[in-house]
């Protein structure tokens, strides 16, 4: 289109849009020609930079940054001449002198040949906004300093209870003890039972504080990620375990394929250690457990599989094995915490990973840990 | 004959020890002390413990931690720091968990770290498995270490 065949509404639009421009008093809104000059020049750029227009036309962009950092107007220009638009905030300065923190935003104009006429820059000020966003963000570290502060009291309290909760159980299961060796000839059978019962009790309560100790450290301590060897993980605890493993009887097989994974090895570890113990507790006493550790790799996952023939898992209290404190009723009558799946459950989640069970009661469980591939 | 100083300010877990001590019929000799201060006496030979033949430098410790007054990580840097006792072997023997106790344990020069169990019949075991360490010439800590926690986890 050219000059020559607007018609008045045309030339009226483009009043109105001048008139518009021109009016807005909360933007900067300017040009420059293609070195940067300042070539039109709007009431709100007046009120923000203090300028009148004619004292800025005529005058380059670097006028309006501050003077270590004049040569970036330069580099905003050629940026939008090239990728078409530019933009950044930074501090700009005012024709008295003082400083305001801007967001602006510069355009190239081309021509329909693609000829550059020059830059549109639109600015505003954002000096308030910007002191509001560091007002809260000292206000977000102090409340985070604070909390974490106080969540580090309250474990080191709990390390403290601990420790001395720990100290009475091992009386009572030493005294029990003592007291059935030194005086067992002159107590009945039920007696001794009683004994016996204290002691043991004594001995859960002391197996409780260490899982609960156990389910605090893994749900808090430090856990990078890295690279590890899934076979070497796997094969240690096998060793680890190799006493249990030979107490019951019990035949472990190990898959073929081992691939690295993204995983924290401690967590990694315990996880193996607690399924693993698992599957060579929950087992009816008639039979040997057998038990498949076992990876698959796919789409940059890892599936780590830990399966037994144990007792199995009723379906209506599958959901309910990784709960903390969960003891589901069991036929061997194993001992325990019940925090042993809630630990595994938690470690998984320090690394991102997802886990399942399937399991059919009577025949065995299906633990499976998917990890990303490292 | 070998001694062992066994620090704890819990009287309960000092009986147990000697009692344990009893029970395996261990050859060596325990002496127990029942807080940090008074165990810096001991092993300087001050006041009560002046008398040498009584009170010998022991050839092992085995040190609580948590104790009031001075704590177990005080007396090792003590032990550490001072010429007559730097050399000798130390236990920790705690009832803490803590992963950052273990490794200060190890940093300030402590040889094991002992976790207390709650089982009698494992105190009979630890005692049994120092009575072997302190018989064998040279004395080998290898035969504790089965119920020590490593220096480096994981």
């Amino acid at each position: 289109m050219t000059p020559a065949n607007q018609g008045p509404e045309i030339i009226a639009a483009e009043e109105t849009f001048r008139l518009l421009v021109e009016s807005i008093q909360d933007y900067a809104v300017f040009m420059v020609d293609p070195d940067g000059y300042v070539v039109t020049w709007n009431v709100g750029a007046e009120r923000l930079k203090g300028y009148r227009a004619d004292e800025i036309i005529g005058q380059h962009l670097a006028t309006f940054y501050p003077v270590e950092d004049q040569a970036k107007a330069g580099r905003m220009l050629q940026t939008a001449a090239t990728a078409g638009r530019a933009s950044d905030e930074g501090w700009r300065v005012r024709k008295d002198g003082s400083r305001f923190w801007a967001y602006g935003v510069i355009t190239a104009m081309r021509d329909e040949a693609g000829k550059l006429l020059g830059f549109s820059k639109v600015a505003h000020d954002m000096t308030e906004l910007r002191r509001v966003r560091e007002v809260l963000e000292t206000k977000v570290q102090e409340r985070t300093a604070q909390l974490q502060a106080s969540l580090n009291s309250i474990e080191e309290l709990l390390y403290t209870i601990a420790h001395d909760l720990r100290a009475p159980n091992r009386s009572m299961q030493g005294f029990a003890q003592l007291l059935k060796e030194e005086y067992g000839s002159q107590l009945d059978h039920m007696a001794r039972d009683y004994l016996d019962r204290i002691a043991a009790a004594a001995v859960r309560n002391d197996d409780l504080i260490r899982d609960l100790l156990e389910y605090g450290r893994v749900s808090h301590e430090a856990a990078p990620l890295a690279p590890v060897d899934l076979r070497r993980a796997v094969e240690s605890i096998v060793r680890a375990l190799e006493g249990e493993i030979e107490k019951s009887h019990a035949h472990i097989r190990l898959g073929r394929e081992w691939p690295f994974v993204l995983a924290n090895e401690p967590l990694l570890k315990q996880i193996l250690t607690n399924l693993a113990t698992n599957a060579l507790t929950y087992v009816p006493s008639d039979r040997k457990p057998e038990i498949l550790i076992s990876a698959s790799e796919r789409d940059g996952k890892t599936v780590l599989r830990v399966e037994d023939n144990g007792i199995g898992i009723p379906p209506e209290q599958i959901d309910r094995v990784f709960m903390p404190f969960v003891r589901l009723p069991n036929p061997v009558n194993a001992t325990g915490t019940g925090m042993g799946l809630a630990i595994v459950k938690k470690a998984a989640e320090r690394m991102n990973g997802v886990l399942g069970v399937e399991s059919t009661p009577g025949k065995g469980s299906c633990f499976k840990l998917e990890l990303s591939t490292a | 004959m070998k001694t062992l100083l066994y620090v704890d300010d819990s009287s309960d877990d000092r009986f147990l020890v000697e009692r344990a001590c009893r029970s395996a019929g261990v050859s060596f000799q325990l002496k127990t002390v029942a807080g940090g201060i008074e165990a810096v006496r001991y092993l300087s030979g001050e006041g009560e413990f002046h008398n040498r033949a009584e009170n010998p430098l022991p050839d092992l410790i085995l040190l609580d931690l948590k104790m009031p007054e001075v704590d177990g990580f005080q007396v090792l840097h003590w032990i550490r720091g001072d010429p007559t006792t730097h050399a000798i072997p130390v236990a920790l023997y705690t009832g803490s968990l803590i992963q950052e106790d273990i490794a200060k344990g190890y940093s300030e020069g402590a040889n094991l770290f002992i976790t207390k169990p709650p089982q009698f019949a494992t105190i009979i075991e630890i005692v049994r498995a120092v009575d072997e360490c302190l018989a064998a010439s040279p004395m080998n800590i290898g035969a504790v270490a089965q119920f020590s926690a490593p220096a480096q986890q994981g």
